[in-house]
């Protein structure tokens, strides 16, 4: 096609707390194509892109473009390249009007004020050029974030960038604002422009690009034409396992109810409902899935399930007892174990060590102190045994958790919330990023919990994960539960497709049968 | 090299120099101020060492600091930072007095009360701020910062209306009653008891902040708060003891200082004592095992200068430039920041090299 406008050869960026984020990556991308740049959260992507716009510098490796070697120390210098970074969350002053965000730090001037004629003739010239449409008067604030987005892009363009770089714009989109937005993308590549996309949908990635590299662990899996590589390809050289893995388990044996969740709605603070009138229940001996597209509410259930989030409205029972107002502390107490989806900020303290993170929720019972004191014996011997029966590698259990690899990391968090006296196991997102042989070895455990009569609820993205797994599942959209699937066994990828799509759902009374009674 | 013991000795290396680039600087600016700048930095660097009176002088510095650091380390452990310390040593000495001088107590029971209503005052004030930010989100160090001169000026209040002697010609309390002034140790300085409880908090600060689940959970909460919430720890109940503490040892600290060193009590501003508590804490590491040290060298530095001020030409002053120098190098994350990417660089490819030996 045309020769690379772009390329990185050798990029080594480690961080000043030692996790290695970009290992001897090259990544090159040509005039006038859209390239992806895939991998899972944690795999490099946007450190590789901080490094191009100027906000990182590698600590290894060159950067060249249009054939040049450069340096890039600021986004300014980036700019001056014709680099330009859409962000995943906005650089737009919300109170100001399209047309003074445009011409921000190179304002037209009238004397000593803005020229705002100016601002919104230059503003228009550009939207018309691209022909991306916008109203230069409107504030900031009072546009949807499609076109906020817009505004963003314009913004690089007016500062003449002919690179640009979004940063998993589609997170943020409605599906009618994403289909737009890929028409305008195609445009600008029809018009000579070189778009680098970051997401982690394959789909997208499907429709909208040209080339695709993928990143895993901070290591480039090498570059694809899109065409030419298939869906499972792509999914394995991102995660790194086969999509289909089979978990052997018993038929379940059901005991009754653990938790029970009624008439459970969040989100009157907010703009929108984050949860309607949640109902479910799950019971002992059986692995309940959530299933459903990131951001439907799963969030804000398990965070008020495990008392991280003020309730608002509806309750919650925990072994038949009422614990919509309890404390974490309370919740623990009535054996409750909780994996977060977000290890290094719920789940562990990266700077402390994998002792210190080990005992975090039983320093003051006996199982590591005397009375108020620590014994250092008993914790040498608790973390000795869980990183032995958990297989941390590690020296010791004196090592900081910030230096060991992602899987080993949420082994900790496991070790910890898996072990003790247990009656519900909330597992929020429990393998993501994670090695294949770390993913099993959760699983496993998990259902092996499951067979000794604890209830586990399982949200997970990764619909392997969730369908290998679940003995029964629901489906959350928009907040609310929109199928129940008393045996997800049965269930084919194509129907949870839809309901997690949102294109069908179950009448109430299905639904309902996820509620059962004491 | 493990990368934590990589990152500890980076600390102390990055300590030393910071320390020795201020003193450098500081003997460059003695060069240019002073007509005899040999003789001033010798008594700069070993007056404090001349004679007992000046040793014990040292010492003397040494006891109310140890109190503030250590109520610095408590206080910043849980991540947040309230300077109360100062406004405490300040108003824990007001309390000392007023209470030796009105309840009528003698021996024992007077310097009991005396030390006790200091730092339960003083701890329950010290929680106010910290309340304030649990509740409403207000900023603990504007608001711990404030609260210092309410403290003074109530101080202030409490001298001029209810304990001033009027029968001196200064502002200054009734005397202290003789029964509870602190007993000296050593002959020929105004070294009190005040030393051996200085040392046995030190003993009790650092056992409960290393030894004990409480120090753990507060230590946890200042890693990662979010994470000390999710494991069920109470983030309100330790941040406020963490709190009361802090108060309640600086303001121990300031009844030391009174009780010990001063016949009536007549500070009209605030002594100095708890900005210097941060200063230790700081170099210290905001550990209570290595306050001991940072607190002896800062009274080093503190009595050297003192000395150079009464012995050469040079200001006392002088040792403010120094601290804010230190301070400066070992605060900023920045300072030799490129070297210890190059050796993280360096180990994790190193251990790279041979996977199988950073693995088991």
């Amino acid at each position: 096609m045309s020769e690379p406008v772009l390329s990185m050869k050798g990029i080594t960026k480690i961080y000043g707390n030692g996790i290695l984020a970009n290992d001897k990556v090259d990544f090159s991308v040509n005039a006038g194509e859209i390239h992806a740049l895939m991998g899972e959260n944690g795999a490099g992507k946007s450190t590789l892109m901080k490094m191009i716009f100027g906000i990182e510098h590698p600590d290894e490796g060159e950067i060249y473009c249009r054939g040049q070697k450069v340096e890039i120390n600021s986004p300014t210098d980036a700019l001056k390249l014709g680099i330009g970074m859409v962000h995943q969350h906005f650089m737009l002053v919300p109170s100001l009007s399209v047309a003074e965000n445009m011409v921000l730090r190179s304002e037209p001037r009238k004397g000593m004020f803005l020229d705002m004629e100016k601002a919104v003739a230059e503003t228009e010239a550009i939207s018309q050029k691209y022909n991306l449409p916008i109203d230069a008067r409107a504030r900031v604030s009072d546009l949807a974030v499609g076109m906020k987005q817009r505004v963003e892009i314009l913004k690089a363009l007016y500062r003449g960038a002919n690179i640009l770089i979004l940063d998993e714009p589609t997170a943020v989109l409605t599906p009618q604002e994403t289909s737009e937005l890929f028409k305008q993308l195609k445009l600008l590549r029809e018009q000579g422009h070189t778009v680098i996309f970051i997401s982690h949908k394959i789909r997208e990635i499907k429709e909208l690009c040209d080339r695709i590299t993928i990143l895993r662990s901070g290591r480039s899996m090498g570059v694809y034409n899109v065409d030419e590589v298939s869906v499972e390809d792509i999914s394995r050289l991102m995660v790194g396992r086969d999509v289909v893995s089979k978990i052997d388990k018993a038929p379940k044996h059901p005991g009754a109810p653990v938790l029970e969740v009624k008439n459970l709605s969040y989100g009157y603070a907010q703009e929108k409902m984050m949860l309607k009138n949640v109902n479910f229940s799950a019971r002992g001996g059986e692995i309940l899935g959530i299933a459903g597209v990131e951001g439907n509410g799963q969030r804000e259930l398990i965070e008020i399930i495990t008392g991280l989030r003020p309730i608002e409205d509806g309750t919650i029972k925990i072994g038949g007892k009422d614990s919509s107002h309890f404390t974490v502390r309370q919740i623990r107490d009535a054996k409750v174990g909780h994996i977060p989806q977000d290890r290094l900020t719920y789940g562990a303290a990266g700077d402390s060590t994998i002792a210190e993170n080990l005992i975090s929720d039983k320093s003051d019972s006996p199982t590591v102190s005397n009375g108020p004191f620590l014994s250092a014996k008993k914790i040498k011997d608790y973390c000795t045994r869980l990183i032995r029966d958990f297989e941390i590698k590690c020296a010791d259990e004196n090592v900081l958790v910030r230096m060991l690899s992602g899987g080993n990391m949420q082994k900790v968090v496991v070790a910890r919330e898996l072990t003790g006296d247990l009656s519900l196991v909330i597992a929020d997102q429990p393998t993501r990023g994670i090695d294949v042989g770390t993913a099993k070895a959760i699983h496993e455990k998990l259902v092996e919990l499951r067979d000794s009569g604890v209830a586990v609820l399982l949200v997970s993205a990764d619909l392997n994960e969730i369908m290998e797994l679940s003995d029964s599942m629901i489906v959350m959209y928009d907040g609310e539960i929109v199928a129940y699937f008393e045996d997800a066994s049965t269930l084919t990828e194509a129907e949870l497709g839809q309901y997690m799509l949102g294109v069908q759902r179950q009448t109430e009374d299905e639904i309902r049968e996820v509620c059962y009674e004491q | 090299m493990s990368n934590k013991k990589l990152l500890q000795f980076f600390g102390v290396i990055k300590t030393m120099l910071a320390i020795l680039i201020a003193m450098v600087l500081a003997f460059l600016f003695i060069m240019m101020v002073s007509k005899e700048p040999l003789a001033a930095i010798k008594s700069f660097l070993t007056g404090p060492f001349s004679t007992v009176r000046r040793f014990g002088n040292l010492i003397e510095y040494f006891i109310p600091v140890c109190f503030t650091a250590l109520g610095v380390c408590v206080m910043f452990s849980v991540g947040m930072s309230s300077v109360i310390g100062e406004g405490s040593v300040f108003f824990g000495g007001l309390l000392a007095a007023w209470v030796a001088i009105s309840s009528g107590f003698t021996g024992m029971p007077a310097k009991l009360s005396s030390f006790l209503m200091a730092g339960a005052v003083c701890g329950v004030v010290a929680m106010i701020p910290m309340y304030l930010k649990l509740k409403f989100d207000a900023d603990l160090f504007v608001g711990s910062l404030m609260l210092n001169y309410v403290l003074l000026y109530l101080g202030l209040y409490i001298l001029n209306y209810v304990i001033r002697d009027p029968d001196v010609g200064m502002t200054a309390s009734y005397a202290i009653p003789s029964g509870a002034v602190l007993g000296t140790l050593f002959k020929g300085t105004k070294v009190t008891s005040a030393l051996i409880l200085a040392i046995v908090a030190m003993v009790l600060v650092y056992v409960l902040m290393d030894k004990t689940h409480i120090g753990y959970k507060m230590r946890l909460i200042g890693s990662n708060m979010k994470f000390a919430k999710y494991s069920g720890v109470n983030i309100f109940a330790m941040c406020m003891l963490s709190s009361f503490l802090g108060g309640f040892l600086s303001g121990v600290g300031g009844a030391a200082e009174i009780l010990g060193r001063h016949n009536r009590f007549q500070w009209m501003a605030l002594p100095g004592f708890g900005w210097d508590g941060i200063l230790i804490a700081t170099i210290a590491g905001f550990k209570p095992k290595f306050v001991p040290i940072a607190a002896l060298f800062i009274a080093y530095i503190k009595t050297g200068a003192d000395i150079m001020n009464r012995t050469s030409d040079v200001a006392s002053e002088l040792v403010v430039v120094i601290q804010a120098f230190m301070i400066l190098l070992i605060a900023a994350k920045g300072f030799l920041a490129g070297t210890q990417q190059k050796l993280i660089v360096k180990n994790i490819k190193a251990a790279a090299a041979q996977p199988a030996e950073s693995e088991a």
